[in-house]
């Protein structure tokens, strides 16, 4: 049995924004979505964490199963043991995500305190390891968020999707706010936490580098569809749909590569 | 110098952006990129040296006198979160369009019209609500806000992270298109990105530019720890950046 399957998964309004979606990730597996904007990766990513926009709904022949249990149709009682404790997600605009009004050490502690069960000392002490796991100095627990750069929010976020552990874990351009040097940080913590816990990934990027580093397979999507699917290494190096050779000669128009192999000769 | 709260966050930073000129501005996460964007647009203020912008100098300006240059819109901010420039509550074309709808300008739905389909997107775009578009059709329109009022200095602060290869590639295409009626300060953690469109790079580290010089000089023979780590840690489809160790090495140094 696979840990996420999503068999032809659509979202309307009055038109489908996303049609026929099928998605497998196995435990500990990576999984790259690629695409145009506007092609529908994160209203699939919402759809798995059931937290599409209330005028949105998915299809009636949409099946999303995580772990053997099918999520569409779940009340919010009923997928309460399932976001934040088993999928997390991480998404672009890391700065909507944080209440303004609360310091980030408080706001993990409260996760790690209510979803946890942990005790106010033990969450406390918690928080501050997690926020060293992510390469945020301690001293950043007492910040608020409008201190931070959008980059250390986003770390922020980080800390708080992966303090429950979960099996499953969503990452929607969650690194593109982050300069190299700390997205190679987070990227090494991601590969930590595949080894160490098992975590699968899902992870949405327009960094074909950022997915071919770190992905096995690969989906890419168009105009609320996949056009193609395969190994990161099949899709990213030998591109079959003209959609995909298309973005993989962008990504050399304006990839750091040629400037970087005079370096390394 | 510009300190924000108590703490000073930039200090002595000499940069020049000179007409038909694209400088790029890289650095860590929290070093202080947008608040020296933001003090050239006159939003921090800065309280050791000057910034000159088409012959203003933005740190001596205060109220009425900063509010009329910021309304002439000479310097132009695209930010990195595109919400911040598109009013949440309006139409998206109501906010690329509200420079023309304050002077009274003439037909000013067809001139967004034409805005955005500059920046490669759908006039239809211009009814919906930021809301209702994704984070990438948000960042294209947010640039098209930026460029009606013809700045002499456009600061764009990851204008492209939110695209996709190709339309970033567009937009990409588009600024170095633009590099010839309006000097550009380009901040962006994409490396590709920023050696493919500018012609000289700063890295600012702890508040500090610790590295200044040709795009090629720059990420081809980094001279600072921090620039060779960040040059370095670029991802690469071919999948050969620096190793774990090496990275790890690297940052023992500074
Ligand atoms: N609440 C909504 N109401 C109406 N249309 C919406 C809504 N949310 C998203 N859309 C539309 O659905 C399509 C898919 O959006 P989505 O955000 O999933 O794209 P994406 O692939 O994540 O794009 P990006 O790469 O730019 O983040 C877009 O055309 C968008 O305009
Ligand atoms: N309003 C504020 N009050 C106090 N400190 C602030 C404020 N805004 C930003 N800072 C601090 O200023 C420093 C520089 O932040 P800035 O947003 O300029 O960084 P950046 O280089 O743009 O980072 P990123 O690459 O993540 O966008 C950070 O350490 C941040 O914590
Ligand atoms: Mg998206
Ligand atoms: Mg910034």
């Amino acid at each position: 049995m696979s840990l996420l399957e999503v068999r032809d998964l659509s979202v309307h309004l009055d038109r489908p924004l996303v049609s026929g979606v099928d998605l497998t990730l196995e435990r500990g597996g990576t999984l790259g979505v690629v695409g145009e904007s506007g092609s529908g990766k994160s209203l699939t990513c919402r759809s798995v964490l059931g937290i599409l926009p209330p005028e949105l709904r998915t299809g009636a022949e949409t099946s999303i199963r995580f772990d053997g249990v099918e999520l569409t149709g779940l009340d919010a009682a009923g997928w309460l043991p399932y976001r934040a404790d088993r999928i997390g997600a991480v998404f672009q605009d890391p700065g909507s995500y944080l209440d303004p009004s609360e310091r980030v050490g408080r706001q993990l502690a409260e996760v790690l305190r209510v979803r946890g069960g942990l005790g106010r000392r033990a969450a406390r002490d918690r928080a501050r390891e997690l926020f060293a796991e992510v390469g945020l100095h301690a001293s950043t627990v007492d910040q608020y968020p409008y201190e931070l750069s959008g980059g250390m929010q986003q770390r922020v976020l980080i800390a708080i999707a992966v303090s429950r552990e979960p099996d499953l874990l969503i990452a929607d351009e969650a690194t593109t706010a982050l300069d190299v040097t700390v997205q190679a940080e987070v990227l090494d913590l991601l590969a930590d936490l595949r080894e160490r816990h098992g975590l699968a990934l899902v992870l949405v990027s327009h960094d074909l580098a950022v997915v071919a580093q770190v992905c096995e397979e690969v989906v890419v999507m168009r105009h609320g569809r996949v056009v193609e699917r395969g190994t990161a290494a099949q899709v990213l190096r030998a591109p079959e749909h003209p959609y995909t050779r298309s973005l993989v000669a962008a990504h050399a128009r304006f990839g750091i590569e040629h400037v970087r192999e005079a370096r390394l000769v | 110098m510009v300190s924000l709260g108590r703490r000073e966050i930039l200090h002595e930073v000499d940069l020049t952006v000179r007409p038909g000129e694209i400088v790029g501005l890289i650095g860590e996460t929290g070093s202080g990129k947008t608040t020296l964007a933001r003090s050239l647009l006159g939003l921090n203020r800065i309280e050791r040296g000057s910034a000159r912008v088409a012959g203003v100098d933005v740190a001596g300006l205060r109220g009425r006198a900063l509010r009329e240059f910021r309304r002439a819109g000479a310097v132009q901010y695209v930010f990195q979160d595109p919400l911040q420039s598109l009013d949440p509550d309006l139409p998206v074309g109501r906010s690329v369009g509200e420079a023309w709808e304050v002077r009274g300008a003439a037909d000013v739905a067809g001139r967004v019209a034409e805005a955005l389909v500059r920046v490669g997107l759908d006039p239809d775009l211009a009814a919906r609500l930021p809301s209702e578009v994704s984070g990438g059709q948000r960042q294209r329109a947010a640039i098209a806000r930026a460029m009606i009022t013809s700045p002499r200095l456009l600061l764009c602060d990851e204008p492209v992270s939110a695209l996709d290869a190709s339309s970033r590639t567009a937009v990409l295409e588009l600024l170095l298109d633009l590099r010839s009626s309006v000097g550009q300060l380009f901040i962006s953690h994409d490396l590709g990105s920023v050696a493919g469109v500018t012609d000289r790079i700063a890295v600012l580290y702890q508040g500090r530019i610790v590295e200044e010089g040709p795009t090629a000089q720059v990420i081809g023979e980094p001279q600072h720890p921090y620039t060779h780590l960040l040059v370095g840690s670029a991802p690469t489809l071919g999948g050969e950046s620096m190793s774990r160790h090496d990275r790890a090495a690297l940052r023992a140094q500074l």
